[in-house]
């Protein structure tokens, strides 16, 4: 029965008849593809059933690719793939550069005292989620870094085109990236902003406690490194020892004095004049102190208070921690209210 | 690339920080991040003994003569196990910890940038 003579008996006998089921022509296609969403022809992509049926998705007959089996099932007729995996074709994947504290530790300047923030996952990554780096990829940020650098420093030279060419192999150019980036954080602090020195200072430490780790581990293991500590703590010493020399190092070839008064420190006292108290940081770039260490520490140990209890006032306290042990392992602590 | 320059110790600490730093680096002192392409043995050794000369007061000339005797003979157990395969980069290693104990009473003395990692 049809709606007009549903209607037709309605105005002879005033009765409301419901029209049956199969008088409404509701079209369903249940056929769709499972990345975008979209339908698709009969037995292409997944069969999803109708209304009150279950909304995982019938596997097509005519699919016989086991590498998506599990990957169809998991996903609704909605799922929209992120829009930043399939960039490419545009210039590939946007430059995942943070130059401040800020950038790194998502949540720092809305933070309140004594907080803890860990750092971003894909820190010492340079395309964020996306992951691919190509030549061109890299070509393309390090023009950009000279252009930001030379808007500082006008009379910067670097030569992306020096005798050995743009570096081949993507080692190298990572390599020259990171140096670009210390340029342009060098540059900032000529002017006076320690900001990106503090990114590229946490880098540098976070790239080398990561290595010396490794390299510690190795011999511990082989027994090749000699101990007469607890093995955890000869291993410790022996990478602040690591990374406190080789950041000087880093600083001295790259020009930034570390002398007593600087805003830049290395392994220096930081007193407490009117308590008579003082603390050594393994680091400091202006109101921010570095800590490098095996041990998760907070604010519930003397040394990270009287940190903050310095003269110089840190805003936070980074502590450094290899990232091999597991992930979110350096963090930052702000500063706590009352001290 | 840029330059690599080694830092020189000007302090007691900044000699251990640097002492210690070559347990985990030896026995070729190279350096595979890319921060420092020029860093090898010569380097290393080189920031060694000149931090050895500019704190020759410091140390008193027994206790430098004594770190200069024991700097060349880490440096031959190091270069005489490049690989890192036979006992001599341990003993190399274990120079490492003697040095360590004859800079120790220093370093009380000085009292300052030995914070260490705890």
């Amino acid at each position: 029965m049809n709606y007009r003579s549903s209607f037709e008996i309605y105005l002879r006998t005033g009765r409301r008849l419901e029209p049956t089921r199969h008088a409404l022509q509701l079209k369903f296609n249940p056929w769709h593809d499972p990345d975008d969403g979209r339908f698709t022809f009969s037995g292409q992509g997944s069969y999803f059933r109708g209304l009150g049926a279950s909304m995982a998705p019938e596997k097509s007959s005519s699919s016989t690719d086991p590498t998506t089996e599990r990957s169809d099932l998991l996903r609704l007729a909605q799922f929209r793939p992120n829009p930043r995996a399939r960039m490419g074709g545009n210039g590939g994947p946007p430059l995942y550069d943070p130059r401040t504290l800020e950038d790194a530790f998502p949540g720092l300047n809305r933070a309140p005292g004594g907080v803890v923030l860990s750092l971003a996952d894909n820190f010492l990554d340079f395309t964020g989620p996306a992951r691919a780096w190509t030549r061109e990829l890299a070509v393309r940020h390090a023009k950009t870094l000279v252009q930001q650098i030379k808007a500082l420093q006008p009379n910067y030279e670097l030569n992306l085109l020096e005798p050995g060419g743009f570096p081949a192999s993507a080692d190298g150019q990572v390599n020259l990236i990171n140096r670009l980036r210390f340029d342009r954080a060098k540059a900032f602090y000529g002017k006076g902003e320690l900001r990106p020195l503090q990114i590229e200072t946490l880098r540098f430490l976070q790239s080398k406690v990561d290595t010396a780790y490794e390299e510690g581990l190795r011999l511990l293991r082989s027994g090749r490194l000699p101990v007469r500590l607890s093995e955890r703590e000869a291993l410790g010493n022996f990478i602040d020892f690591r990374v406190r020399t080789e950041l000087r190092a880093h600083y001295g070839s790259n020009g930034i004095s570390i002398e007593r008064g600087q805003s830049v420190q290395v392994n220096r006292r930081a007193h407490n004049v009117s308590e008579r108290i003082y603390s050594v940081p393994d680091s400091r770039v202006g109101d921010v102190a570095f800590d490098v260490t095996l041990q998760e520490k907070s604010l519930a140990n003397e040394q990270i208070r009287r940190f903050f209890r310095s003269d110089f006032q840190p805003i936070s306290v980074v502590i450094v921690r290899p990232t091999q042990p597991g992930p979110r392992n350096t963090y930052v602590i702000t500063r706590p209210k009352g001290l | 690339m840029r330059e690599y320059r080694a830092h020189i110790p000007q302090t007691i600490g900044e000699l251990h920080d640097l002492i210690g730093s070559m347990m985990l680096s030896s026995p070729r002192f190279e350096d595979h991040s890319g921060y420092f392409p020029g860093k090898n043995i010569d380097t290393e050794f080189f920031a060694l003994k000149e931090g050895f000369k500019v704190l020759r007061k410091q140390l008193g000339e027994e206790r430098y003569h004594a770190l200069v005797q024991m700097a060349d003979r880490m440096r031959a157990h190091f270069e005489a196990d490049p690989d890192d395969k036979t006992e001599d980069a341990i003993r190399g290693r274990e120079i490492v910890l003697d040095m360590e104990d004859v800079l120790a009473p220093l370093e009380a003395e000085e009292h300052e940038d030995s914070d260490g990692l705890s």
